[in-house]
């Protein structure tokens, strides 16, 4: 339990992008969003996995010379594209990429900070695309930036993971289709300690249908704090969700995502200097009984 | 000053009934004979803002403003009264039956759903009580609700009763889904299997129901706020939805596909207006106009696509409409120095010509008619009407953002 109150908590690591802690989440969204899903471009985050769009029109004019219904791959170093004409004539004029149907977010880490989740999860899961959703502007920035130098700095490697600036609690199914996450983080997180704010935690019951509506049924969900009551608070709330079961530490049992949430966040690193006790729970989405 | 009070929401329910809202003012006649209903009970205190009946018209339910929720029941003849009423903590923004008339469902503008059983009686109105929880128990508001309640959270806790208090004034309802921003309209499908909630954040989710906590899909595309969503068994599968973004949209409730958008009003760079779809008939006709505007615009839902059936420009601006049982439009208009009372019966022979009922064409009717208009009016000076007016503009109550 921590006794000193979250304002007075910095970024020191960060100068450059240091802001405060907290945003509101329940006031409205003033920076651009996505209205579906299929409006994302996901060229912009995962270049290495979708084609831009003017590229699959220059596509298009090609394939339309083209008889055959074999799949055709205009660039040879883009993995995971699988396109064939009718699939290219297809895409709606509102996308900006090919609908890629082999590729997509599979993990979400909701409120991803300064991207210590993801930079840790990458490596481990190299072909799964990797999501970090934050609301504030500066870390999202950073995250961007750090993801830009990883991938020149590691040829090939982080290809996978992105950020994008979000407000998961107004707008999640604006970014994920029904039962496409595999795994959802929440890290850390804001615990709002005033009654009055407890609105604001990114965990509660009517949120709760939702991340049950973007995880597939066996999905999980993972949760860590160093404060006690906001651990107790979450797993109560999952715990009485119907479409929700806690995960035994038996099944966890070596468990390299959990080993990440753990230790390889910002956070998760300042506890530990500071000997604190941290409180892992995992949850995964089960069919309404 | 002759401005008249609109009615905010009307609906006819089965066996001939017709329950309006006029400001805080609640009626029930029977439009086949005229004949008003006497309702026991206290009445409500600010715009009633939703009112539904059950499948047989034995009961309907009332919500509003004054963040109450009343169900009525028959009593005997043309007596009604007031089987219960809840305080809520916030304005109440759609209430209604579920299908088996056992449970009626409520909505309000902090963007929770209620619901209790449709024959409980009023709550108690002992302080402490808290909602009854089955299932989603634990509302975020309550920090009773986790077991343990530790020194660090009572002694942060300082802002503690001041907090939110839906969780103490909604006594007797269970939490059944909430969406994050104010619940602009609700609807249950046809085969009321799944609830419908559309919000101020352009979002419309169909959620199971009862398990409300299990969503189904959502209906997204919407730029700005949802007006209002019509469900319908003349409908199907189709759900119609207007926005502050300017169109009308037909939708597939099933899978949350957009089926169809028309984009009525102003086009860009102008401003969009938002269009409000009014009410849609037993036989699949839809009217819809653009908010604070007399024109209303009639559609019909043909394979899956909106088709335009024609319209009408009326002498005075419709806030609410229902279709009767013989398909024909009651409309209460905004009536400023205008003749008549605020109510008028659009009528149709097909579906391009639409006509104010005359007095020639139906006499009865008509005079049933004006006899609920009078009855329903209410005179008020020029400042309270224009306030009423900004009060019943969805624009004004829910628009975020500006421009296109």
């Amino acid at each position: 339990m921590t006794t000193q109150t979250p304002q007075k908590r910095k970024k020191p690591i960060k100068p450059y992008h240091r802001i405060k802690a907290h945003a509101n989440p329940l006031s409205d969204v003033n920076f651009p969003y996505p209205t579906t899903p299929e409006d994302i471009n996901w060229h912009h985050h995962y270049p290495a996995y979708f084609q831009a769009k003017h590229e699959i029109a220059e596509a298009a004019a090609l394939d339309t010379a083209i008889t055959t219904a074999a799949p055709t791959i205009l660039n040879a170093e883009i993995v995971g594209m699988n396109r064939t004409a009718a699939e290219v004539n297809t895409t709606s004029s509102q996308g900006h990429h090919q609908h890629n149907h082999h590729k997509q977010v599979e993990f979400a880490d909701i409120g991803c900070g300064y991207g210590g989740l993801i930079v840790t999860l990458s490596p481990l899961f190299p072909d799964t695309l990797i999501l970090g959703l934050e609301i504030r502007d500066k870390p999202t920035q950073y995250v961007e930036e750090r993801i830009k130098d990883l991938r020149e700095k590691k040829e090939g490697e982080y290809n996978n993971i992105s950020v994008i600036r979000a407000n998961a609690m107004k707008y999640l199914p604006n970014f994920f289709r029904k039962a496409q996450l595999k795994k959802i983080f929440f890290t850390f997180p804001d615990p709002h300690f005033k009654k009055a704010n407890h609105k604001r935690r990114i965990i509660s019951p009517a949120l709760l249908a939702e991340y049950a509506y973007v995880l597939e049924i066996g999905g999980m969900a993972y949760t860590v704090t160093d404060v006690e009551e906001l651990h107790i608070w979450m797993v109560s709330h999952f715990s009485v969700h119907p479409l929700f079961e806690r995960v035994s530490d038996a099944d966890l049992e070596g468990d390299v995502v959990l080993r990440s949430i753990m230790y390889g966040t910002e956070e998760a690193k300042k506890v530990e200097k500071v000997d604190g006790k941290k409180y892992p729970a995992v949850f995964r989405r089960i069919a309404d009984p | 000053m002759t401005h008249q009070i609109p009615a905010a929401t009307m609906v006819h329910g089965p066996s001939s009934l017709f329950a309006l809202g006029c400001g805080s003012s609640l009626y029930l006649f029977s439009c086949s004979t005229g004949q008003q209903m006497e309702l026991t009970g206290e009445k409500h205190t600010g715009i009633i803002r939703s009112i539904n009946f059950n499948s047989k018209g034995s009961m309907f339910v009332s919500a509003g403003d004054d963040k109450s929720v009343k169900v009525w029941k028959h009593d005997k003849g043309h007596h009604w009264s007031c089987l219960s009423s809840r305080k809520i903590g916030k304005k109440t923004t759609a209430a209604l039956f579920s299908h088996d008339d056992e449970t009626v469902v409520f909505s309000d503008k902090f963007g929770d759903v209620y619901s209790f059983p449709a024959q409980s009686p009023s709550p108690s109105s002992s302080s402490s009580s808290t909602t009854t929880t089955t299932t989603s128990s634990s509302s975020p508001s309550s920090s009773s609700s986790s077991s343990t309640t530790t020194a660090a959270d009572s002694a942060t806790d300082k802002s503690n009763d001041k907090g939110k208090v839906k969780n103490k004034d909604t006594e007797g309802s269970q939490n059944i889904m909430g969406h994050y921003a104010s619940i602009t309209d609700m609807t249950m499908t046809p085969d009321g299997k799944y609830l419908i909630t559309a919000d101020k954040d352009e979002h419309i989710r169909v959620s199971h129901f009862p398990h409300a906590f299990d969503i189904s899909c959502y209906c997204l595309s919407h730029k700005e706020f949802v007006s209002r969503i019509f469900t319908a068994h003349s409908l199907k599968d189709n759900l119609i939805s207007g926005s502050g973004d300017g169109s009308l949209r037909l939708w597939n409730w099933t899978n949350g596909h957009l089926l169809d958008t028309v984009f009525i009003g102003p086009l860009p760079p102008a401003d969009p207006v938002t269009v409000v779809p009014l009410a849609v008939s037993n036989h699949g006709l839809i009217a819809a106009h653009l908010e604070g505007s007399p024109k209303v615009l009639f559609y019909r839902a043909v394979n899956g696509k909106l088709e335009v059936k024609g319209s009408i420009d009326l002498p005075a601006v419709p806030v609410s409409c229902s279709f009767d049982q013989h398909n024909w439009i009651w409309v209460s208009s905004a009536k400023a120095d205008q003749q008549g009372t605020h109510l008028s019966i659009i009528t149709y022979s097909n579906e391009y010509e639409y006509t104010l009922l005359h007095p020639d064409v139906n006499p009865s009717l008509f005079k049933i008619m004006e006899q609920i208009g009078e009855t329903t009016s209410s005179k008020v000076a020029a400042s309270e009407y224009t306030n009423m007016l900004q009060e019943l503009s969805k624009t004004a109550q829910y628009k975020k953002h500006a421009g296109a």
